[in-house]
């Protein structure tokens, strides 16, 4: 008996699941969408941390999570929501005027600093890419050409991404590597293929996921393999159809395990002190949300090739629980008249107080991926 | 290994007749083979109860079945261990009572928290026929067991149940291992 009240207490505690449909989730993130327009700076930046408590813009700003927000916002684009563009082309028009040129590449640099960071880039990138989708607009056809020669000038003979251009020694950063970016990278290339099928973009591509499969948690010594990485699971998802060679598909299949496993823990994660003492904090939204985002696209993959279509049913049921939490714990309208700046709340999310600009990114991207999975469509 | 032998094999180390051999060696003269056959009866309704329910019980309860898999493996695993370390079967006491068939011939000599873990986790993951049909066999060997009184032969029985204890404990690993890394 004492047994069984530890395991209800511990691994065995319930999971919840709040339930949502394909509308609840569009909403969730349209509202995500507006707390980044409602929060967007007249330069095109945005504000990058908020304090609810006493209603504080807690400054600081990632260049990389720019790129992320604002590829966010025109993946709803993409999704079909046109109205958020100009507050994407805003944040697109901060990144056009902070490029650092090379010979015959670009890449987006930090003001702030002068560095220049591949997921900046790559981010970028994707933006550009979702832009294209969305509007098949190819005024900036050149420019993406020119951001993916620049990933391509830090990539390796192996596959990996170095992580950093020095523009002082007109060399890449040896040696240092990240674990977001390769996959940031890598995702880019694969769209970079969807758009320009014909230039040769899938093989520097193919060489980045079969690092990523093969050794990337070795080199980069991951501690708990596979590194939970949504990047790499959104270019998976967008070779589904080139197709994946078989040990892609063993990456892909132990991925969707990692993010299975992370949803079914969250899941069992309460917003009080015993359930923090035991099972820790919940996680923030910019976390939950990439499970929910590297999901969703394991989910399209899983949906096109036989190789995965035995997770296909048990991926769906984890992306609608992670989307259901995320939109649980979103801070609606009603919630936020409570506050002195209900614009700085409403759409956000918030972990010990603090929500910060990518929270909203993660979420909006993973529950407008959700939508159509929880209504059953099946992927093109 | 096909997923009916797979099942029949963590069945067998989960309820274990040769931990039950054991447990009923204390028994001061042979068991009564109608108390024998009520007391296997009564446990094959539970596992039966058990593998049917198990859906029902983990919506109740509001866990998935990957994540029980997590769980019942920790069950196996101290039930292993408990076993590696007595050789019995959950009961060391008395056997002199009239509801002996249910205490403790069926609950907890037959019916072990382990065997009971391991069939709802399985059961849960869609095999419910053959775990049915591999606990109906397992509990039958083990009341044989219960029956036979291995007298000079208890030693034997002794270390298989620690035997099974041990492989019970592997079982149990690798189902902790497959509810982590399952979806």
């Amino acid at each position: 008996m004492v047994g069984a009240v530890l395991l209800r207490g511990s691994f065995m505690a319930p999971q919840f699941c709040p339930a949502l449909d394909a509308e609840g989730a569009l909403g969730a993130a349209r509202l995500a969408a507006a707390w980044i327009e409602n929060n967007q700076l007249a330069d095109g930046t945005y504000v990058y941390e908020y304090r609810l408590e006493d209603n504080a813009d807690l400054g600081g700003y990632n260049v990389v999570r720019h790129a992320g927000v604002t590829m966010s916002l025109f993946q709803l684009a993409a999704g079909g929501d046109l109205s958020v563009l100009p507050a994407a082309d805003r944040g697109l028009g901060w990144m056009n005027r902070n490029l650092y040129r090379n010979s015959g590449w670009v890449a987006l640099q930090n003001p702030a600093d002068g560095g220049v960071q591949l997921g900046s880039s790559a981010l970028m990138l994707a933006g550009v890419m979702q832009r294209r989708f969305a509007t098949g607009d190819t005024r900036y056809d050149e420019l993406a050409r020119s951001l993916a020669r620049g990933l391509l000038a830090l990539q390796l003979p192996d596959g990996a991404f170095l992580n950093r251009w020095n523009t002082a020694a007109n060399s890449p950063v040896p040696g240092e590597r990240s674990k977001y970016a390769t996959g940031e990278a890598f995702w880019a290339l694969t769209l970079m293929h969807r758009a320009f099928p014909g230039e040769g973009w899938d093989r520097p591509a193919r060489l980045t996921a079969d690092y990523l499969a093969l050794h990337r948690d070795d080199v980069e010594q991951q501690k708990y393999p596979p590194w939970a990485d949504q990047w790499a699971a959104y270019g998976l998802g967008e070779m589904a159809t080139w197709p994946l060679e078989e040990h892609q598909v063993e990456y892909a299949r132990r991925l969707a395990e990692r993010f299975g496993l992370l949803v079914r823990v969250e899941s069992q994660r309460r917003d009080n002190r015993l359930s923090k003492l035991i099972h820790g904090r919940q996680a923030r939204a910019a976390g939950m949300g990439t499970w929910v985002e590297g999901l969703t696209s394991l989910h399209r993959l899983a949906a096109i090739d036989p190789r995965m279509s035995d997770l296909e049913g048990k991926i769906a049921e984890r992306v609608a629980c992670g989307a259901g939490m995320l939109a649980a714990r979103q801070y609606t309208p009603a919630d936020a008249s409570e506050f002195e700046d209900p614009v700085s709340v409403e759409g956000a999310w918030f972990t010990e107080g603090i929500t910060r600009m990518d929270d909203q990114q993660h979420a909006l991207s993973g529950l407008l991926f959700s939508a159509p999975i929880i209504q059953g469509v099946k992927p093109e | 290994m096909t997923d009916f032998l797979r099942i029949a094999a963590t069945l067998f180390v989960a309820i274990s007749p040769a931990a039950a051999a054991v447990a009923a060696a204390n028994v001061p003269a042979r068991l009564a083979p109608r108390v024998v056959v009520l007391g296997a009866a009564v446990a094959a309704a539970a596992y039966v109860a058990a593998a049917l329910g198990a859906d029902l019980l983990l919506d109740a309860v509001d866990i998935e079945p990957e994540t029980f898999r997590v769980s019942a493996g920790l069950v196996m695993a101290v039930g292993g261990l408990f076993a590696v370390w007595t050789g019995g079967a959950g009961h060391a006491g008395s056997w002199e009572d009239r509801w002996t068939a249910l205490f403790p011939l069926a609950l907890p000599v037959l019916v072990s928290p382990a065997g009971l873990a391991a069939t709802i986790s399985h059961s849960a993951d869609g095999d419910t026929g053959a775990v049915i049909g591999a606990a109906m066999i397992v509990v039958a060997l083990a009341a044989a067991a219960v029956l036979a009184r291995f007298g000079r032969f208890g030693a034997a029985a002794d270390g298989i149940a620690r035997v099974s204890g041990a492989l019970l404990v592997v079982f149990a690993g690798a189902m902790i291992v497959d509810g982590v890394r399952a979806v």
